[in-house]
Parts: C-alpha cells; sequence; structure tokens
C-alpha cells in the first residue's frame, strides 16, 4: 500500500506537503470504497449494518411493547404462548380459524380446557377422553358404567372429577387412574363446581334437585402430620441419606403443634397445610405427599335439597360458602362444625401413624362434631332469579331476574345485613334479562357488568349503573361470557358466536357452524386466543384474538420480540464504545511506542505482551471481578482487554510511515514530534486500524455477550441478548424460542461486522484483491 | 534448535512475571477487606490481624509481591473462600475433563477445518469455496454458549426417537476405572496420576477395554466438542484457505506443475507442507479461544470442568479461585504458545536461522 496523505483539506501550499513525492491519483478514502462496494461480502455486512442501525433508531417504533414491561395483565394471549410462539412469516391463524378440531364417537357432554390451556377432556357416551390441546392427539381416556353428564378440572389440573350415573368419580391425571368413587345423594349430578384449593379442598355436584358438597378430609390431626411431614421432610433430608427410604415420625413438638391446629378453624389450617404444600413443593419429599394423600379421604360435608328446583350452584375462593339459587332465592351456606349427639360419619383419622396415641382424643371430639354445611343467609327476591353468579374474587353476587340486575355484596354478608349494592332495571326496550355476568380481569378486578335480552347483548358500568353500549347479536341469546382478562366478550346462539371488544362494543369476529353449538367457553389461563366449543360431537377450538407476542414471552411474563429489538441498541453501543474505547486508548500507546522507541518502546510493548498472554475473555472475566458485575464495567473490561491488538497495529503502522521521505522532510523542518505523529504519521498508518477495529467489534459483542451470559454484563431487567439468552438458558427443552432468537441477533450482528470488516481489509489491501 | 528454544524460553520470562504481576495487583484490587472476604463479614480486628500478619498482607507491597511469587512457585494459589480448600487441588481435580474436552474440540476443529481450506482454496471460488467461507464466518460469528445450548436442543431433544440422538447434557456413567482391569493399585481422586487418567472418561474407557463404556463415553463428548471446536475450525479453515491459495500462486508450484508432478502431489507435497506452517500457529493461539469456550460450554453441558469451577465461582462470587484460575490459564496459553512456536522452528527451519 501507498503511503498517501488522507486528508486533502489540510493541504497547504507552501508547507513541506509539497515535497510529497508519490502521491496516489486518487483520494485514499475514495479508493477504498470504490474498492469496497465491489465485493459482495462487505456489502452484505453493510446492509446488514444499516438494518440494524436502522432498527435501534426507530426500536420505540418497531417494538411493540415496552421491554421491561411485566405483561401479566396484558389483553392478549397470555403465558402460554411462552410455549410455541407464531412466527408470522410461517403464516398464523387468524381470527375464525380453528386451531385445533378433535372429534368423538358419541356427542360431547361437557369439554374444559385445563388451566395452562395444555390439555383438554371431553366426555361423550362414557368416556372421558383427555386431548393434548396443541396436537389434537389421545392422553388418556377414562372409562365410566355410566354415560358422563358433567366433568370438571381441579384447580391445579391434578384431578378431574367426573359424574356418570349416581356415581362420582375422581381420577388422577397425572397417574392415569382412577383415586376415588364417591356416592352422589340425590341422583346423578348433572353440574359440578371445585372450590380453590387442592389439598383439603373440595368441590360440589349438584343436580335440579340437590346440592352435595364435598370435601378433601382427615381430622385435624392428619394436617397435622401433613405439616410435620413437611417440616420433616425440609429439615431431616439429611436423614434420609442414613435411613432407608423416609417415614413420617412426630417431632417432639408435636404436642403444642397439635393443639393449636385443633384450636384452630379447619379451613384455616387447609389453607395453612396447602400454601405450605405450593411453597415448599421441591422440599417435601414424594412420599410425605403420597403418605397425606392416602390420610385424607373424600368426605361429603351436606347433603344440601333446598325446597325449590336448585338453578346454580358455586363456592366462594374459599369453600367456606357455597351459593344455591333456588326458584327466587339466594341461599348461603357456610362450611362449620356441627354439634352432633350421634355417631357421626365424619371422618376420622385411621390413625396408624407411629407416635401419635393422643390421636384418639381428637376423635373422640370428631365424634360428638362432625364439619358440615349449614345455611346462615338468604337473600329473598320479589322475582325467579335467572341466574346468579359470583365475581372471581367470590366478593360479589350479581343475580338477574327478568326484570333486574342486582350486585349483592358477599364478603359482608356475614357481618351485616346490608348487602344490596346496586339494582339496574332494565331499560324498557330490552326487558327480559338473562345471562348476568360480570366483566371482570385477572387483576384489575370488575370493569362493567352484562346480561343479555333477547338478540342484544347488554353492557353496564358497575358503579354508576349507566348502559354503556349494545351488542346487537341478531339471533336469540343462549349464553355470554367475558375472556379471563376482560377484553372480549362473545355471546352465543344456537349456530352463531359472535366476539365483541370489552372496550368499545365493536365486532371483532363472527363464527358460524352448520350444527348447533351445545357449549363454548372462552380458553382459560390468562388467555383470550381462542374459544373451546362443542357442537355435537365434535370438539373445536377457535381463534378469536389476532394479536400475539411474535417471538412469545420470556420467563419474566416480558414481550421478547421487543427485548430483542432494545437489544439491538445495547448491542451497537457495546460494539461501538468498547472498541472506540480501545482503539484510542491502543493508539495512543502504540504510536507513542512505534515513534519514540526505545525504551518506551520496550515498555509499553512488554505490558502489551503480557496482556496478550491471556485469552481476552479470561482476562475480562477477571477485571469484572475487580470492577464488579455490571454493563459499564463489562465494556470497561471489554475495552481493556483489547488495547494490545490496536497498539500493535498502531505501533508496527507508524514504524512503517516513520521513515517515509515526507516524514523526514517533516523532520528536517524541524516540525513538533506531536504535529508529525498526529499529522503525518497516524492518518497513514491509519487504515489497518480502521480494519482491526471494524473486525473487533463483532469479537467485542461476542464477548460482552459472553460476559452477560456469565451474569457479568448486562444486569437484569436490562434487554441484553447475552442476558437474555443466560437467563432463559434452563428453558432451552421447553421453550427454545427464547434462546434462539438472542443467539441468532447475536449472530447477525458479529456477522455483518466481520463481513464488513473482511471487506475492508480487501479493499484496503490490494495484494489479496486477486 | 535447542537455543532457539532456550531464546523463547529466556523471552517468556518477563511475561510470566507480567502474568504473575497483573494477576497479584488484581487480586489486591479486589473489592472489600481481603480478611473480612476470606474470613467471613464477622471476623474480629484481632484476627484479622492475626491473618494480615500470617498473610503478610500488612507488609510493603512489593514485600507482598515477593510472597506471593514464592507461594505461586511452590504451588499455592490460595484456598477457595466457599470449599475452604487450595485452589490447586480443585484446579487439578477438574482439569481432566476440561483437558478430554479441549482435545477433543481440536481433533474436531483440525480434522474438518483443513480438508476444508483445502478444498476451499483448491476450487477456489467454486459454490464448495463459498459455501466454505460462508459457514466458517457464521462460525465465527456465533456465541459458542448458544450454538451449545441450540446443539443440545437439536440432538438432545429434536432428534429423540431417531438413531441420531445425543445426550443433551451431563456426563457419561461412571465405569470401572482402568487401573483394575490392569491390576495395579489406584484410587478415583484425581489428584493422583490414577485417577487423573481414570476422570478423563474416554482414555479410562479405551484403557479399561469397556466398548460400551466409550460408546457412552464419545456420544457425552460430541456435542461439547463441536460446540467448542466450530470457532477454532472457522478460523482455521479460513486460514488454511488464504494460505494454501497463497502459496498456489508461487512460482515453485509452477514449476511442479511444469515438471509434470501429478496434481495430487503437487498439492499435497509441495503446497500443503508449506501452507499449513502458518496453519499450525493458527491452530496453537485458538487454544485461547478453546478455553473460553470451556468456560461458556462446559456450563451448558453441566461437565464439571475447570469451566465449570470458574462459573461457579463467579457466580458464587469466590474471586480467589477467579484470580487463580485466571492466573492458571494465562500461564499455560504462554506454554502452549512456546511450544507451538518451537514445533513452527521445527517445521520451518528459517524461522529459527533468524
Amino acid at each position: 500500500m501507498q503511503p498517501t496523505d488522507s486528508d486533502p483539506v489540510e493541504l497547504r501550499l507552501g508547507t513541506a506537503d509539497e515535497t510529497v513525492a508519490s502521491r496516489p491519483p486518487k483520494g485514499l478514502w475514495r479508493e477504498t470504497l470504490e474498492r469496497l462496494v465491489r465485493k459482495p461480502s462487505a456489502i452484505v455486512g453493510l446492509v446488514i449494518l444499516g438494518f440494524l442501525v436502522l432498527v435501534a433508531t426507530f426500536a420505540p417504533v418497531i417494538a411493540t411493547h415496552d421491554p421491561l414491561a411485566v405483561l401479566l395483565d396484558v389483553p392478549e394471549e397470555g403465558a402460554e404462548r411462552r410455549m410455541e410462539p407464531c412466527i408470522h412469516l410461517l403464516g398464523c391463524p387468524e381470527p375464525g380459524d380453528e386451531i385445533l378440531n378433535v372429534s368423538t364417537r358419541d356427542p360431547i357432554t361437557d369439554a374444559a380446557l385445563n388451566s395452562t390451556n395444555t390439555q383438554v377432556f371431553t366426555t361423550s357416551g362414557t368416556t372421558l377422553t383427555v386431548w393434548d390441546a396443541d396436537s389434537g392427539d389421545a392422553l388418556m381416556t377414562f372409562d365410566h358404567d355410566d354415560p358422563v353428564t358433567a366433568a370438571i378440572w381441579s384447580p391445579t389440573d391434578q384431578l378431574i372429577v367426573s359424574s356418570a350415573g349416581n356415581q362420582l368419580y375422581i381420577w388422577d391425571v397425572n397417574r392415569r387412574e382412577q383415586k376415588d368413587e364417591l356416592p352422589n345423594a340425590g341422583g346423578p349430578a348433572d353440574n359440578l363446581a371445585w372450590k380453590g384449593e387442592a389439598i383439603g379442598g373440595g368441590f360440589l355436584s349438584f343436580n335440579a334437585e340437590s346440592v352435595n358438597t364435598w370435601a378433601q378430609l382427615g381430622s385435624d390431626s392428619v394436617l397435622f402430620n401433613f405439616l410435620s411431614a413437611v417440616t420433616w421432610a425440609r429439615t431431616g433430608q439429611d436423614l434420609s441419606a442414613e435411613e432407608e427410604g423416609p417415614d413420617v415420625t412426630t417431632p417432639s413438638d408435636g404436642e403444642e403443634n397439635a393443639g393449636q391446629a385443633e384450636t384452630e378453624p379447619d379451613t384455616e389450617t387447609d389453607t395453612d397445610a396447602d400454601a405450605e404444600a405450593e411453597e415448599e413443593a421441591p422440599a417435601i419429599s414424594i412420599e410425605a405427599q403420597r403418605i397425606l394423600e392416602q390420610q385424607l379421604t373424600w368426605t361429603r360435608l351436606e347433603l344440601i335439597e333446598p325446597d325449590a328446583g336448585v338453578t346454580s350452584a358455586d363456592w366462594n375462593i374459599h369453600g367456606q360458602i357455597a351459593m344455591i339459587t333456588t326458584g327466587s332465592e339466594v341461599q348461603l351456606w357456610s362450611r362449620r362444625e356441627i354439634v352432633e349427639q350421634e355417631t357421626t360419619n365424619a371422618p376420622v383419622f385411621s390413625g396408624d401413624f407411629v407416635g401419635f396415641g393422643e390421636d384418639t382424643q381428637a376423635g373422640q371430639q370428631a365424634s360428638t362434631t362432625r364439619l358440615g354445611m349449614a345455611e346462615y343467609l338468604t337473600i329473598p327476591l320479589d322475582e325467579p332469579i335467572v341466574s346468579a353468579k359470583f365475581n372471581r374474587e367470590r366478593t360479589r353476587i350479581l343475580i338477574t331476574t327478568g326484570s333486574t340486575l342486582q350486585s349483592w355484596n358477599a364478603t359482608e354478608a356475614v357481618y351485616n345485613e346490608n348487602l344490596l349494592q346496586l339494582t339496574i332495571a332494565a331499560p324498557p326496550e330490552y326487558p327480559e334479562l338473562a345471562n348476568g355476568t360480570w366483566i371482570e380481569a385477572l387483576s384489575r378486578g370488575i370493569r362493567y357488568m352484562m346480561a343479555s335480552s333477547g338478540e342484544t347483548g347488554l353492557v353496564w358500568d358497575t358503579q354508576t349503573g349507566e348502559l354503556l353500549y349494545t351488542l346487537p347479536h341478531g339471533e336469540p341469546i343462549v349464553d355470554m361470557s367475558t375472556s379471563q382478562l376482560a377484553t372480549l366478550i362473545f355471546t352465543r346462539s344456537d349456530n352463531l358466536i359472535k366476539v365483541w371488544s370489552v372496550d368499545d362494543g365493536e365486532l371483532v369476529v363472527t363464527i358460524e357452524t352448520d350444527t348447533p353449538i351445545s357449549l363454548a367457553k372462552w380458553q382459560t389461563g390468562g388467555s383470550s386466543g381462542g374459544i373451546l366449543l362443542v357442537t355435537e360431537n365434535e370438539l373445536k377450538i377457535v381463534k378469536t384474538s389476532n394479536y400475539q407476542y411474535i417471538m412469545g414471552v420470556d420467563g419474566n411474563f416480558r414481550d421478547q420480540f421487543s427485548r430483542l429489538i432494545y437489544g439491538t441498541r445495547v448491542s451497537l453501543m457495546v460494539g461501538l464504545t468498547t472498541v472506540s474505547l480501545a482503539v484510542i486508548l491502543g493508539t495512543i500507546a502504540g504510536s507513542l511506542a512505534g515513534f519514540l522507541g526505545g525504551w518506551v518502546d520496550n515498555l509499553i510493548m512488554r505490558i502489551m505482551d503480557v496482556m496478550l498472554a491471556f485469552p481476552s475473555l479470561i482476562l475480562a472475566i477477571a477485571v469484572v471481578t475487580v470492577l464488579g458485575p455490571g454493563l459499564v464495567n463489562a465494556l470497561l473490561a471489554i475495552s481493556i482487554v483489547f488495547i494490545p491488538q490496536y497498539a500493535r497495529v498502531a505501533r508496527s503502522g507508524v514504524l512503517s510511515v516513520r521513515e517515509e521521505d515526507f516524514v523526514m522532510a517533516d523532520r528536517a523542518l524541524g516540525v513538533h514530534p506531536m504535529r508529525i505523529l498526529f499529522r503525518r504519521v497516524l492518518p497513514n498508518a491509519l487504515a489497518p486500524l480502521i480494519v482491526q477495529a471494524t473486525l473487533g467489534i463483532g469479537t467485542a459483542i461476542l464477548d460482552a455477550a459472553a460476559l452477560s451470559f456469565l451474569g457479568l454484563g448486562a444486569q437484569p431487567p436490562t434487554a441484553e441478548w447475552g442476558a437474555m439468552l443466560g437467563q432463559e438458558r434452563s428453558q432451552i427443552f421447553t421453550a427454545p424460542h427464547l434462546v434462539f432468537f438472542p443467539g441468532i441477533a447475536i449472530m447477525i450482528t458479529v456477522l455483518a461486522f466481520n463481513l464488513l470488516g473482511d471487506g475492508l481489509r480487501d479493499a484496503l489491501d490490494p495484494r489479496l484483491d486477486r | 534448535m535447542a537455543g532457539y528454544v532456550a531464546r523463547r524460553l529466556t523471552l517468556a520470562i518477563p511475561v510470566l512475571f507480567g502474568i504473575l504481576f497483573v494477576t497479584f495487583a488484581l487480586a489486591r484490587l479486589l473489592p472489600g477487606d481481603p480478611c473480612r472476604s476470606a474470613l467471613g463479614e464477622k471476623a474480629t480486628d484481632e484476627i484479622c490481624d492475626d491473618f494480615n500478619e500470617r498473610k503478610g498482607l500488612n507488609k510493603p507491597i512489593h514485600e507482598q509481591f515477593w510472597i506471593y511469587l514464592q507461594d505461586v512457585v511452590q504451588g499455592d494459589l490460595g484456598e477457595s473462600i466457599k470449599e475452604g480448600r487450595p485452589v490447586t487441588e480443585m484446579l487439578v481435580e477438574r482439569l481432566p475433563v476440561t483437558l478430554e474436552l479441549a482435545i477433543a474440540a481440536m481433533t474436531f476443529a483440525v480434522l474438518v477445518g483443513i480438508p476444508l481450506g483445502i478444498v476451499s482454496a483448491y476450487y477456489h471460488n467454486s459454490a464448495a469455496d463459498v459455501g466454505t467461507m460462508i459457514g466458517a464466518n457464521i462460525g465465527v460469528s456465533m456465541p459458542v454458549f448458544w450454538l451449545g445450548l441450540m446443539l443440545s436442543y437439536f440432538f438432545g431433544v429434536s432428534l429423540k426417537d431417531t438413531p441420531l440422538w445425543l445426550p443433551p447434557s451431563g456426563m457419561p456413567a461412571s465405569i470401572a476405572p482402568w487401573y483394575e482391569a490392569w491390576g495395579i493399585e489406584g484410587s478415583r481422586d484425581a489428584l493422583t496420576l490414577t485417577g487423573f487418567i481414570a476422570n478423563m472418561n474416554v482414555l479410562n474407557a479405551i484403557l479399561a477395554g469397556n466398548t460400551e463404556g466409550l460408546r457412552d463415553a464419545l456420544r457425552h463428548l460430541i456435542l461439547p466438542g463441536v460446540a467448542v471446536g466450530t470457532i477454532p475450525l472457522s478460523i482455521i479453515a479460513r486460514m488454511t484457505r488464504s494460505s494454501l491459495l497463497e502459496v498456489l500462486g508461487l512460482n515453485y508450484i509452477r514449476t511442479a506443475r511444469a515438471k509434470g508432478v501429478r496434481e495430487g502431489s503437487v498439492v499435497r507435497r509441495h503446497a500443503l507442507r508449506n501452507a499449513l506452517l502458518p496453519v499450525v500457529t493458527i491452530i496453537g493461539l485458538s487454544f485461547g479461544t478453546l478455553l473460553s469456550g470451556a468456560i461458556l460450554t462446559e456450563t451448558v453441558f453441566g461437565l464439571s470442568g475447570v469451566g465449570k469451577a470458574l462459573y461457579d465461582s463467579i457466580t458464587g462470587r469466590d474471586y480467589t479461585v477467579v484470580q487463580a484460575f485466571t492466573l492458571i490459564i494465562a500461564i499455560m496459553f504462554v506454554f502452549i504458545n512456546l511450544i507451538v512456536d518451537a514445533l513452527y522452528a521445527y517445521l520451518d527451519p528459517r524461522i529459527r536461522l533468524e
């Protein structure tokens, strides 16, 4: 390469520059650029880089979400999309498309998705089938003696309760086997409702005549023993190594705790045990859980047979209160201890725990009182009740009569009689209200309330009672429901479902079927992405929402795509700043060494040799441990580590130019050495530095990503690709896309800089340009 | 030749000294009181005074450096704060796994990289050349840890139930140590020579003659080896290509061809021998990449090697271990470069005559 003066503007006639002997006809930069554009790889690199710069600049416009915002409450497809994002390029289901279609031999009587939308069951004929909600594969079937009338998932998706004939069946989904069979009093149950908790929890089954309430109970001592087992499993894990197999024994302080547990109300203990179970799940030995499950038995709390026919029944969230709607009454039953003189069928702990002799006492106590349900409040209305519904928190009850919608307080009910909060009379043009429902979001609570009147859906404000908008369905509405995040409403008539936006009542999508729809439900688990609907012997999930997270949602419920977009900024910034800093420092050190020579040269270059003796990432790690983790410190560390290579390049450049004629001329003219260095020598030694720097940016980005991956670079919640990879790396087998996209982004960026660097090198070094 | 090696060795001494100084400085610059970070926050002043006295931390800095040098020369690199044992022991224990991984990666890189480079240079500008160079460019642009994760997902999950399935992570099942088959007294402890060899799973299986164990060990080594080896592979392929291209353009090759030497012979005996010289240097320099790669890859694949230990000490804020490992890796790096230099001089007489 010919030495040239790079900066023609600086040319002043009458100075030493005139004496430059050989100047190429074109400017170096123009020539380089011309060579560069002939390199296809450099063009690709430049195009990618341009694209990345655009993305980084317009990140707020491109990103669909705040990269740091947690999306738990965002009214779009929720958590389950973490598993499988739909990439738009590959074609995604549009609203109205079926995303699942399974059919059974017999007509489907009941169907429901589990809480994570991963499995769906159908009941048809005498069988209950569980399907994979993504692939539509049948996972398991449970056979009954009689046709199945209803079924329900337990809140934790571990159990399915089904009702067939006069029996209730409890199925274990994990072990794929029947766990229990319970006789339902008062004829076959055609409806089931579960209460909140799993262990010590329960459900109710009802038909038009009677309500059975069920609970998974042991005596208090059983629940206490479970707690002991939990404690034992947590503290005594070393013991299990010595003793073969864990064996539940009562700890020494059992007495005190047992007393405590007995004095406390049963439900409290339930909740505690449950909370313990969930919090400490990894620590409890499976054995202890199994033992507990054996000790708990499903027991009928109460058989309730109201005078009038039962129209609906539900639990409140803690399972203490059951709401039963009969004729023109809403009855609230609470769970309490009922004192009875005769021997009861109360659950008695079987008593084969070692070292729990005191248990007999508890057993005697149980024989005089039993846990049951008693009616404590009746809300009588003037008209027959069409429907009554708890809100999700089960703090309020919405009662629909033909002419009014009434909101009742369910929490205060226990303490005072002032229950009625709001009454909305049906507007004259919309008589005969039905399907009164709350519109409530998972965490934002109740937004509105709605009901149907003939062919129209109506939505009211809960505070003022003002009619907000109407939903003109066009056919007699038989059912209406809101999605879990209260963003969409569907109204259903026999062959038609219309989906409306909650915000403004606009029609979103219309779903028509050939055969009558017998059942329709929203997807669960915070999702409003689809409606599960049943027509005769077919079960479908139809997509309703067009929106989705393009690259899924990360472990903290943040939009992966937006994070990736904002990550471009961080990575480009990292690459440019680290390399700029390293180039500046390295050039100063290297050019001083090369220009001054002698002991300065020796000292500087020996220091650089030492730094080069460390593999770059290892030295960067060592430096960051000193500086402390963090993005800025990682940048500094990488800059420091990169100094030697630029120093070397600068030095050799300076050395090659130092002896050129034009430098000699300057020296002879007595120009200050520093001026010679910065005005004459460095500009001419710049080309290899630029190549090295461009190639270095790629390495810097890779190293920064590696540091972040190791937890030494960008700290959460910064949207940095390496950190994103590091945080989600344990999800590689369940959510590979969370790892895939940041890695691809890093690769493309680094590749762009490498291609550009290679192109630049070839362009600046014509020897290689063969 | 010996003179050349001796010269290189003397040149390495100031560098080694500098490395020691850097790690010493880094250790002294660590945030926090060294006594309390070693003994815990609750250490009293008396205990700390005693500790400082014992470790020489109250002496002037040059004397401290001297003590440090003495310690290092005696193989005392300090104790791990978390595990309370000498760092040297931890390192030696973990070394077999990393050594095996590095060898596997390098074997893969060399065995695939050099042929790719040759093909690519010989069929210059052909589809094979362009493809190889695109692949090599992508190869050097990939984060190692990401490649590891993707490989373990692809071969461990996507290819499940196919014959191509490979274990996505973890160590091979432990088999009988080799010394039992040989009838030698031995121990599993990696600090002994027998144990050190026994902890290198592939070598152990070969020595013990356990084919099933060898298969298992190899299957566990393939994915990490490929992940770590990809960057060196790409570098080697590019280097081989450009070096061979340059040599193929030289006059003596033209002469050889003019003489009627067969084409295979021209490439293999005339061109390649000279072209591979710079490749040797690159292979040596790749060990740095390899070590960095091992740190990132061992954590991904759950291999309990040096890299995993380093990662654990980073996340556990066990800085003595980090510093000591940095030192050892740097020293290893210097010696590997020395060996490469010597090899280079052996291969190319022009170098040692300089």
